[in-house]
């Protein structure tokens, strides 16, 4: 399980997050919900073990995420792989370093989003990049899988086919699936516990369909609303 | 199946030296149109441009420490690196080897296919290349040059190894540095090269005899073989240094 307790990360003094405390739920896919400047990506950054807290701490499975690294996959919303590399290129390195890597999903999610190996990361759209980048994380069988906006700049066809491959191959109650986003619309069908965040603090959590129910709205209407009222 | 460490080190050398070959390509490029230009199309004028092909096998590997690294940061590929499962040592380790192959490559290259110009233009002087002579002779065992070409290479290659770990060190360090980190990292570098320096004649100087004599060849050997025992052990702390902090300060 991912827990942050008390967790603070200040980037000079701007605060990015501010005395989190958090356990992640197992096995099911969580919406992180916020608008830009939320501290959505900090916050999977330093699940990730790629940033480190100002104050308190997180744990991965009871130890450091550095410590964890074969556990998580993250996928960053950058672009991160060298740009000479194709995505067999991008495949064989992360085989190398991976042993969850499913070389089998691997070639089923390339099918499924029609993405030929031999495409060059210089020479393709920001779609197939993203999808590519999808492609790479979703091919381990890692135990944490952490999405930082998998749909930033991509139109809406290739944000219906990455929604679909994200939940393709998802091991239900096995795996646990991060997705940071503010297009919420996007995935409002396919999470199962949603977490908002605003100005670096949680205003709202929860499981989605009892969110749902009791407040009677959509996701994004308790979002509109939880910061409209600014997290009261 | 179970990643191995040599694999995981084989993928990560792939990736760094995809990333010097260009500079490897310039280098030979340089090489063969200043070469053509002087020994072949006989533009005496252009004999002074050699200072350039001399010197890039020593600093275009040194421009290739600096930017193995700035690039990761530039790139966004320090995203990768830090989340896979292996430590900065093996993750430096493969950079310095990047370089070292580079500068091996380019001084090869360079002065190989200068003399086989001068051979070829048939005007071999003695200012511009080194008498290969022996070689074909097979005279090796006596030849002075070749003493002293290969103490020159072993220690010339045990200080560009130390000089690029100084350079991931402070790159390292200069990244804890909120800003002005590029200066701060050449502050840094300048350090430890002083740092250097102070260790290297220390031990070198409290081990090695002078005398006003010209040593003998295997006593030259010993010298060399003990001044790259310095610098690498020089080079493995600096690499185990930028790899702490690489481990246990780095962060996006």
């Amino acid at each position: 399980m991912i827990i942050f307790e008390k967790a603070g990360k200040n980037f000079g003094r701007t605060p990015a997050l501010n005395n989190v405390n958090l356990s992640l739920p197992e096995g099911k896919i969580i919406g992180l919900f916020g608008p830009n400047g939320a501290g959505k990506s900090t916050l999977l950054k330093a699940a990730a073990g790629l940033v480190r807290l100002s104050s308190g701490r997180v744990t991965v499975d009871g130890k450091a995420p550095r410590q964890r690294r074969t556990r998580l996959a993250y996928l960053p919303e950058q672009n991160t792989l060298p740009s000479n590399w194709t995505i067999k290129r991008a495949a064989e390195f992360y085989r190398a370093f991976f042993a969850d890597w499913d070389n089998k999903r691997y070639e089923k999610q390339m099918e499924f989003l029609n993405l030929k190996d031999d495409l060059r990361f210089a020479r393709i759209s920001r779609g197939q990049r993203a999808k590519a980048k999808l492609v790479l994380t979703l091919a381990r069988q890692a135990r944490y899988i952490l999405l930082d906006e998998p749909f930033s700049g991509i139109d809406i066809l290739a944000r219906e086919e990455i929604s679909k491959a994200l939940v393709r191959d998802y091991s239900e109650g096995q795996q646990t699936i991060v997705v940071a986003t503010h297009e919420i619309d996007e995935i409002e069908n396919l999470v199962e516990h949603i977490i908002f965040l605003d100005n670096g603090r949680i205003t709202v959590l929860g499981d989605a369909d009892e969110l749902r129910r009791q407040e009677g709205k959509s996701i994004v209407a308790i979002m509109k609303e939880a910061f409209r009222d600014g997290g009261k | 199946m179970a990643a191995s460490k040599w694999n995981m080190f084989k993928q990560l050398f792939r990736k760094d030296w995809a990333q010097v070959k260009t500079e490897i390509y310039f280098v030979l490029a340089l090489t063969l149109t200043i070469n053509l230009v002087v020994n072949i199309l006989n533009i005496r004028q252009a004999v002074p441009l050699f200072v350039f092909i001399f010197m890039a096998p020593f600093l275009v590997p040194l421009y290739s420490a600096v930017q193995l690294f700035r690039r990761e940061w530039s790139s966004g590929t320090i995203y990768l690196l830090l989340s896979l499962p292996l430590g900065g040592f093996l993750i430096f380790l493969s950079k310095l080897l990047a370089v070292l192959l580079e500068f091996m490559i380019q001084i090869t290259a360079v002065f190989g296919l200068t003399n086989v110009f001068v051979c070829l233009s048939g005007a071999a002087n003695p200012r511009l290349t080194f008498n290969f002579a022996n070689f074909f002779t097979g005279n090796l065992a006596h030849a002075p040059e070749i003493h002293a070409l290969g103490m020159a290479a072993l220690i010339m290659l045990g200080g560009l190894a130390l000089v690029t770990a100084a350079i991931f060190f402070s790159q390292s360090l200069g990244r804890l540095v909120p800003k002005y980190q590029d200066l701060s990292a050449f502050v840094f570098f300048l350090l430890s090269l002083w740092v250097a320096i102070k260790i290297a004649a220390g031990l070198g100087g409290a081990v090695i005899p002078f005398s006003a004599a010209p040593p003998e060849p295997a006593l030259i050997w010993q010298i060399a073989f003990f001044l790259l025992g310095i610098e690498l052990l020089i080079t493995g702390l600096y690499l185990a240094a930028a790899a702490c902090i690489y481990d246990t300060k780095l962060e996006l």
